[in-house]
C-alpha cells in the first residue's frame, strides 16, 4: 500500500515543478511596418496599447496569467465622484518603453462625464472623437519625473466601446481607438488601443 | 514575455525551412537522374513549354487570378505512365479592394476609405507522374495527374491612403511562405505527328501556415489552374 503511494511521488512533484510554469499571456502584440516598435491598430481584441512619446516606442503590459498569480491588466476604468457638476471617469494604462521594460509608468485620460454615468453609458463613446483638453479632461502621466503628473491636452478617438451586461452591476466588453496627447514638453504620437474589458478593469 | 508574431516565418524558422526543401529538392533531382541516367538508353523524352490562367479557391472575400507559365521535362519508357518534373511561375494579376481608416486629426472626417491592392504571386518546383486513364483512341488519351514539391508564394499587399492624417484599422501585410505542396488533375491529350497537344485541369495545396499567425483577411491561395501545353519530343527510341 505505500509503496503503491511512493510510485505516485515522482509524477506529483513534476507536477508541482509544472505547475509554476504555466502561463498565459492574452496579449497579442502584431508590429505595425508603418510605424516601427507599435502594435498595429486594431479591433480585435488584442490589449495592448502602444504610442509613440517623444519618438520612442512605447507599450502596455502584456495582460498575463500564472498558476499561482491572478490575472494582470494592462488597462482600467475608474470613476471619480467631484463637487462641481460633472464627475470624471478615468482609463489608466500601465506600461513602459520598449527598450526598456523596467520603467513602467501610466498615462491617464481623466474624461469629465454626467453624475448619472454608469457602466451602462460606457458604451456611448463607441465613434466619438473627442478633442481633449479646455475644459473637457486632460491627459496626464508619471512617465517624466520633472514634471509631477504632468496635464496635456490632445484628442482620443472610440472606434468601438462596447459594453454588456454580465450581471446585476458588472459590465464587460471591449474597446478600442486612437489618441494623441501634447503635454508641451513631450508630445504622445500615434497612439492606439484594443483590449477586451472585463468586469475587473470597470471599478465603478 | 510577450510573443510576436510575424506573417512572414521568423527568420530561423524560414532558414530550417529554405535549408529542409533545398534537401528535398536535391534528393528529389538525384533521384531523378539516377532515373533518367538508368532509363536513358531506352526512353522517350519531351521538354513541355505550358500556359494557362488559374483561379483561387482558399479565398472567399478575394478573387485572386494568376498567369500561369511553366516549363515540363516528361519521359517515359515502355510503361504506361510518365513522369514529369516542372517549373511553374504563377504571374499575379492584381486584385483591388478597400479597408477603413480613421483619422484624430479635427479638420478631416473620422473616416476615410484605404485602396488596396493585392498581387498574389508563386513559384513551384514538382515532380510528377501522368497515369493514363482512357486511351480514346489512338490519338486522344485522358490522364490523371498528381505532382509533388515545394511551392513558394508572395501575396504582396500595397495601400494608398493619407498617411500623414489616417490609420488603418486591422491592416494587412505581405505575406509569403515556402512549403511542401500536392497538387492532382486531369489532363486531356491529343497527339500529333510532331508532338502532342494537352490541356490540364489542376488543384494545388496551399503552403502550410502555422496555427497562430498575422491577422491577415486572406489566405495563400489554391490554385486551380488550366493550362494548355505541347509536348515536344527530342529523343525517340
Amino acid at each position: 500500500m505505500r509503496n503503491k503511494h511512493i510510485k505516485k511521488l515522482p509524477a506529483l512533484l513534476l507536477s508541482c515543478f509544472l505547475m509554476p510554469g504555466c502561463y498565459k499571456d492574452y496579449t497579442n502584440f502584431y508590429p505595425d511596418k508603418e510605424e516601427p516598435g507599435l502594435s498595429i491598430f486594431s479591433n480585435r481584441q488584442n490589449n495592448i496599447m502602444s504610442c509613440f512619446i517623444e519618438g520612442k516606442p512605447w507599450r502596455t503590459d502584456s495582460r498575463t496569467t500564472s498558476f499561482f498569480s491572478r490575472i494582470s491588466y494592462e488597462v482600467y476604468i475608474t470613476k471619480q465622484e467631484t463637487n462641481s457638476l460633472s464627475d470624471t471617469i478615468i482609463i489608466s494604462w500601465s506600461g513602459y518603453y520598449s527598450e526598456n521594460k523596467d520603467f513602467n509608468r501610466d498615462i491617464t485620460l481623466v474624461l469629465p462625464v454626467a453624475k448619472n454615468f454608469g457602466q451602462r453609458e460606457l458604451s456611448a463613446l463607441q465613434g466619438q472623437r473627442l478633442s481633449i483638453g479646455a475644459g473637457n479632461g486632460y491627459f496626464t502621466t508619471n512617465i517624466d519625473l520633472n514634471m509631477n503628473n504632468a496635464k496635456g491636452s490632445g484628442s482620443i478617438y472610440f472606434h468601438s466601446a462596447r459594453f454588456d451586461s454580465i450581471s446585476p452591476g458588472f459590465y464587460s466588453g471591449s474597446m478600442s481607438g486612437l489618441f494623441e496627447a501634447d503635454f508641451n514638453s513631450f508630445k504622445i504620437l500615434k497612439g492606439r488601443f484594443d483590449h477586451t474589458m472585463t468586469a475587473d478593469q470597470i471599478q465603478f | 514575455m510577450e510573443i510576436i508574431y510575424f506573417d512572414v516565418p521568423n527568420p530561423d524558422a524560414a532558414i530550417i525551412l529554405f535549408e529542409a526543401s533545398i534537401n528535398c529538392m536535391k534528393f528529389l533531382c538525384l533521384l531523378l537522374l539516377f532515373n533518367l541516367v538508368t532509363v536513358y538508353s531506352f526512353a522517350q523524352y519531351y521538354i513541355e513549354p505550358i500556359a494557362g490562367y488559374s483561379i483561387d479557391l482558399n479565398n472567399k472575400d478575394y478573387k485572386f487570378k494568376q498567369i500561369n507559365s511553366a516549363i515540363q521535362f516528361s519521359w517515359h519508357t515502355k510503361s504506361k505512365h510518365e513522369w514529369m518534373l516542372r517549373v511553374q511561375r504563377g504571374w499575379p494579376l492584381s486584385v483591388t479592394s478597400g479597408d477603413s481608416s480613421f483619422s484624430l486629426n479635427p479638420a478631416v472626417p473620422v473616416y476615410s476609405a484605404a485602396k488596396k491592392d493585392l498581387r498574389p504571386a508563386s513559384l513551384s518546383l514538382a515532380a510528377g507522374v501522368r497515369l493514363k486513364i482512357v486511351e480514346i483512341n489512338s490519338l486522344n488519351i485522358l490522364s490523371a495527374l498528381i505532382y509533388t514539391g515545394f511551392t513558394y508564394q508572395r501575396i504582396a499587399v500595397r495601400y494608398q491612403y493619407d498617411k500623414s492624417n489616417y490609420t488603418i484599422l486591422n491592416p494587412d501585410r505581405t505575406l509569403e511562405r515556402i512549403s511542401a505542396s500536392i497538387s492532382g488533375g486531369v489532363e486531356y491529350m491529343h497527339l500529333f505527328k510532331t508532338g502532342r497537344l494537352f490541356f490540364q485541369a489542376n488543384v494545388e495545396t496551399p503552403p502550410v501556415v502555422r496555427k497562430k499567425r498575422y491577422p491577415s483577411s486572406f489566405r495563400f491561395v489554391a490554385p486551380l489552374s488550366i493550362n494548355m501545353g505541347y509536348s515536344i519530343p527530342f529523343s525517340k527510341k
